[in-house]
């Protein structure tokens, strides 16, 4: 009897530390809009972690992102996204149609102007996009993550980037270097639906002052040539080309 | 005494010719050096003082140094320099000149695998900084650089292909590094040029003489010269300027880039940094340690350009 | 007053003068206004339109001829060691033309930094007390106190020694004697110093040699007597002034022997840099091969090292050297190759390639020529009258009038 009793004080005490965990977990949640509250909860987590040591790990798997107790990155805004999207409440539309599960399939009456290029064929719309609630987009495990902090879901593969644009080594930073930190959302350079940056035709090049000897023609004749000797330059100087010259050299010479 | 007399008379008349012939050939030889030398200075005079004021001409030939100078003499010079701004461009412009803020110093970093090569940041820096148009004066200058080489002399300054990035080649933009054991400072023989406490190496354009020998000091090539007076279209004047950055400047005199002075003092970022599309460039307090900049120095691979010379930059680029 | 009458005497000794006299000066005259006119020119539609300046290559043919030019100053001590310090009595004779070759070298320099300045009017600026003189670090500061305190000793000098000849009086070794040490001195000074001006430069590894300051001594030994044989020559041969036979062939022999130096000095660097073949000696390729079709200097570098060669030669070899036809070509040569190799030679190439890589090559245009030989005229012109009126005060013709 007594083991049993120490059993039930010690699971009431549990449930009680738990039962506050759980509500700020689910608060936080719900709170998703809210891009910029992150240091003060980051604060209250770091003192309800450190008082409930054991059991953190117990509810680490209800945790919705991965969080490394390291990373202390300073706090940060983001202009508004879903301000930018036309479309949005994208439930207007999708409240009233079908659901169509995970088919994979060719998109004619709407949307049909995004052509999905990311993850290698490995992804669907529904691997980012919330598939109950098309306002939102989604984690790997389902949770629902807003437009507004759409790195949270980038950050799931790209993690050593997310890593980079929490500190500054990625991204661009905006309006001023000391007070308010604002940065751009990936999606603010990056097309989700297709990431890859397409080239884009070069500012003109700067003039060459060569003196009244030379015709202004020849900066446009110099910077093809260049262009051309530099390939060539380039096509030359592969090293391992030289390198393979020389061992042939050497070996016809024995 | 006749023949005495007739020699000195001959003397006295030899005297009237060779005197006459002195002032005559004295005063051609004189005046042709005078009315050349002299059309030169008027020239570059006239230019220098072109629509100001007696007054101000003569104060702007007589002003110390920009760090000599008292609090007063410095707003007097300002409004001065206003007056003639307004004479010479025909635009109202704002020249201030505030100082450092405490605890700064300025770096740069940029990330050579994200830099594109576009050259926005050339002509973001270009319309910010009031430079010339003609003779054209870019900061800025982008170095087109195989991927397999650091090589300098390998670089393409003139690239122009349809579309950039092309295969093969990374770009790295190359503008004054602001280095703490500046070769221009201590070349300069005036002191037109210093190292500001913020960081930024300055120019008074007052001040410099164009002998052109930080030009030949700079290992990275940043500084540049109007060898014209500038040209600037009048409406795209930036009317906020500040004395040691982006005012309106003078023929015959150095500037470079001063990781735009009149915007980082007031806690904005550089013209280069906010054109960028590829956010390429990172800007911060090098004394702050939870900045951007702090973070690529202590957790991205680093290189500075020759830095065998041990000049001290503070413009840094990175990789990924 | 005797200063006044001095001045006047002077000044009425610069206007008396035969035929050849005034062509002469009137050539001069014609130079100078062609050279004022096209930096006229120059000043007025900028240095862009009408040099080959720019961006990438700042200096050129004007501080070509000032790297030339301050060499020839410093080459006048030349005559002033052997006279003063050594005591050779067929030098002394000479010391004042040597003093007054250097003064009129001096201004000419002068005048060379600024028609190349951008605001000649702010020259005030560059003063010690009422300026900002950078003084420890600026090379380019250290040259302006060296080069006009060379150019204040030698008219200081002169002024004296002619001054109490003119009045008939002796002129006191003693007054003039520590001078003359210091503007040895400074004559050394002068021409290290602009050699420290461009090997400072740790962005221009082709300047950036330790050799370079004594490649310029020694070339400034070789072409300094050699201008100065040949105008001796001419003096001698228009004025009644004794020039010693002695002399001439002394001033041959440090010709001889500084371009021998000069020689070695030059093919150690050319070895150094050619035997690697690294980035760094970029320049001294594109001086003597080109790099990547950009070749404009590469066959006066040539044509300048042949003419070495030959002069090295004629000079080496006494019996030729004391030919005076063959000296004064070798002379001639000796000048030319010394002024394509130290002037454009040297300061041209280390703006190719630039810094960051680029190539831009650079030739002189007609202003800058028309200026170069207007800068030399006036150069010219000042040596020519200091030489007027110190030749009679020599030769004891002008002495002042006592009543």
């Amino acid at each position: 009897m007594k083991i049993f009793r120490e059993k039930i004080i010690l699971l009431s005490i549990a449930i009680l530390f738990a039962i506050p965990f759980t509500l700020y977990q689910s608060s936080r949640v719900m709170a998703k809009d809210d891009a910029t509250a992150i240091p003060e909860k980051k604060l209250k987590e770091k003192k309800v972690e450190s008082i409930v040591g054991s059991v953190r790990s117990f509810w680490k798997k209800e945790k919705l992102f991965y969080q490394d107790k390291k990373l202390d990155y300073p706090p940060f805004h983001v202009p508004s996204r879903i301000e930018q999207l036309d479309m949005y409440p994208c439930m207007d539309c999708h409240e009233e149609t079908e659901a169509n599960a995970d088919k994979e399939r060719v998109l004619q009456d709407e949307h049909e102007n995004i052509k999905l290029n990311h993850g290698g064929g490995r992804f669907w719309c529904t691997t980012c996009h919330s598939f109950s609630n098309r306002n939102y987009l989604r984690s790997f495990k389902n949770k629902k993550i807003s437009f507004n902090e759409s790195y949270l879901l980038c950050g799931q593969c790209h993690f050593k980037r997310q890593k980079d644009w929490f500190f500054g080594g990625h991204g661009k930073r905006v309006d001023n270097w000391n007070g308010e930190k604002i940065i751009l959302l990936c999606t603010e350079c990056h097309n989700p639906h297709s990431p890859h940056l397409k080239p884009v035709a070069p500012n003109p090049p700067p003039e060459k002052h060569m003196g009244p000897y030379h015709q202004k023609s020849d900066v446009a004749d110099q910077s093809e040539q260049k262009h051309e000797e530099s390939t060539e330059h380039h096509q030359k100087k592969m090293v391992w080309e030289k390198i393979e010259s020389n061992y042939l050299r050497s070996k016809r010479n024995q | 005494m006749s023949d005495q007399k007739t020699s000195s008379q001959e003397n006295k008349k030899q005297q009237k010719v060779s005197r006459r012939s002195f002032i005559k050939r004295f005063g051609v030889a004189g005046a042709t050096l005078a009315a050349a030398g002299g059309t030169s200075t008027a020239v570059l005079a006239a230019e220098a003082a072109e629509g100001s004021s007696f007054g101000d001409a003569f104060s702007e030939y007589f002003q110390s140094h920009y760090r000599k100078m008292t609090k007063e003499e410095i707003t007097e010079a300002l409004a001065r320099l206003e007056r003639q701004a307004k004479r010479e461009w025909e635009v109202d412009i704002k020249i201030e000149a505030y100082p450092p803020i405490d605890n700064v110093v300025f770096g740069y970093a940029l990330n050579i695998s994200k830099c594109k090569g576009y050259r926005k940041c050339v002509d973001a820096c270009k319309v910010v900084n009031n430079n010339s148009r003609d003779p054209e004066i870019e900061y800025i200058r982008v170095l087109e650089m195989d991927t397999d080489t650091k090589n300098l002399e390998d670089s393409n300054h003139y690239y122009n292909p349809k579309t950039v990035p092309t295969a093969g080649k990374y770009y790295m933009p190359v503008a004054c590094h602001h280095c703490e054991r500046a070769p221009c400072v201590r070349a300069c023989p005036t002191q037109a040029t210093w190292k500001e406490p913020d960081g930024i190496v300055v120019v008074d354009y007052n001040w410099c003489i164009g002998c052109h020998y930080c030009v030949i000091a700079c290992p990275y090539w940043a500084r540049r010269y109007n060898w014209k007076k500038p040209s600037i279209p009048k409406k795209e004047i930036n009317t906020k300027t500040h004395y040691l950055s982006n005012r309106p400047r003078y023929r015959g005199v150095m500037e470079k880039c001063t990781f735009c002075l009149q915007r980082t003092r007031k806690g904005q970022l550089p013209a280069c940094h906010e054109a960028c599309p590829t956010g390429a460039r990172v800007f911060g307090n090098l004394l702050d340690p939870k900045s951007e900049i702090r973070y690529i120095l202590e957790n991205k691979t680093i290189f500075r350009l020759k830095e065998e010379l041990n000049t001290e930059p503070k413009f840094w680029y990175y990789t990924d | 007053m005797d200063l006044v009458n001095f001045f006047i005497d002077s000044g009425k000794e610069i206007v008396r003068g035969g035929k050849t006299y005034w062509t002469w000066l009137g050539f001069l005259g014609v130079v100078i206004l062609a050279g004022a006119i096209s930096f006229g020119l120059q000043t007025y539609y900028g240095p862009l339109a009408t040099t080959g300046l720019g961006e990438e290559i700042p200096w050129g043919i004007y501080i070509a001829n000032f790297a030339f030019l301050v060499g020839v100053a410093a080459a006048a001590v030349m005559l002033v060691i052997p006279a003063y310090i050594f005591h050779q009595g067929d030098f002394k004779s000479a010391v004042i033309l040597g003093e007054s070759m250097a003064a009129a070298a001096c201004i000419t320099c002068v005048t060379f930094i600024l028609a190349t300045l951008g605001r000649p009017d702010r020259l005030w600026h560059i003063m010690p007390v009422i300026g900002g003189m950078n003084l420890p670090t600026s090379m380019l500061a250290w040259d302006v106190v060296v080069i006009n305190g060379y150019l204040f000793l030698n008219l200081l000098i002169p002024f004296y020694i002619l001054y109490t000849k003119y009045k008939g009086d002796e002129p006191k070794t003693k007054v003039y004697y520590p001078f003359v040490i210091i503007a040895i001195i400074f004559a050394i000074a002068i021409h290290t110093v602009t050699a420290f001006l461009f090997s400072s430069n740790v962005s221009r590894p082709f300047w950036n040699i330790a050799v370079l300051a004594p490649r310029f001594i020694a070339s400034a030994f070789t072409s300094g007597p050699a201008l100065i044989i040949l105008v001796l020559q001419v003096i001698r041969a228009k004025t009644k002034f004794k020039i010693d036979d002695g002399l001439i062939s002394t001033l041959a022999i440090v010709t001889t022997i500084s371009l021998q130096i000069n020689m070695f000095l030059m093919g150690s660097e050319i070895f150094t840099e050619l035997y690697s073949l690294t980035q760094h000696t970029a320049s001294i390729q594109y001086l003597f091969f080109g790099i990547e079709g950009h070749a404009k200097l590469v066959p006066w570098m040539w044509m300048s090292l042949a003419m070495s060669f030959t002069a090295v030669i004629i000079l080496s070899i006494h019996p030729l050297r004391e030919k005076r036809k063959l000296l004064n070509i070798a002379c001639v040569l000796v000048i030319i190759a010394i002024w394509i190799e130290k002037g454009m030679g040297l300061v041209i190439p280390g703006f190719i390639p630039t810094p960051l890589g680029d190539i831009v090559e650079y030739l002189p245009t007609i202003y800058e020529v028309l200026t170069m030989f207007g800068i030399i005229g006036i150069g010219t012109l000042v040596f020519t009258i200091l030489v007027k009126v110190a030749i009679p005060i020599e030769l004891g013709e002008l002495r002042i009038k006592k009543d």
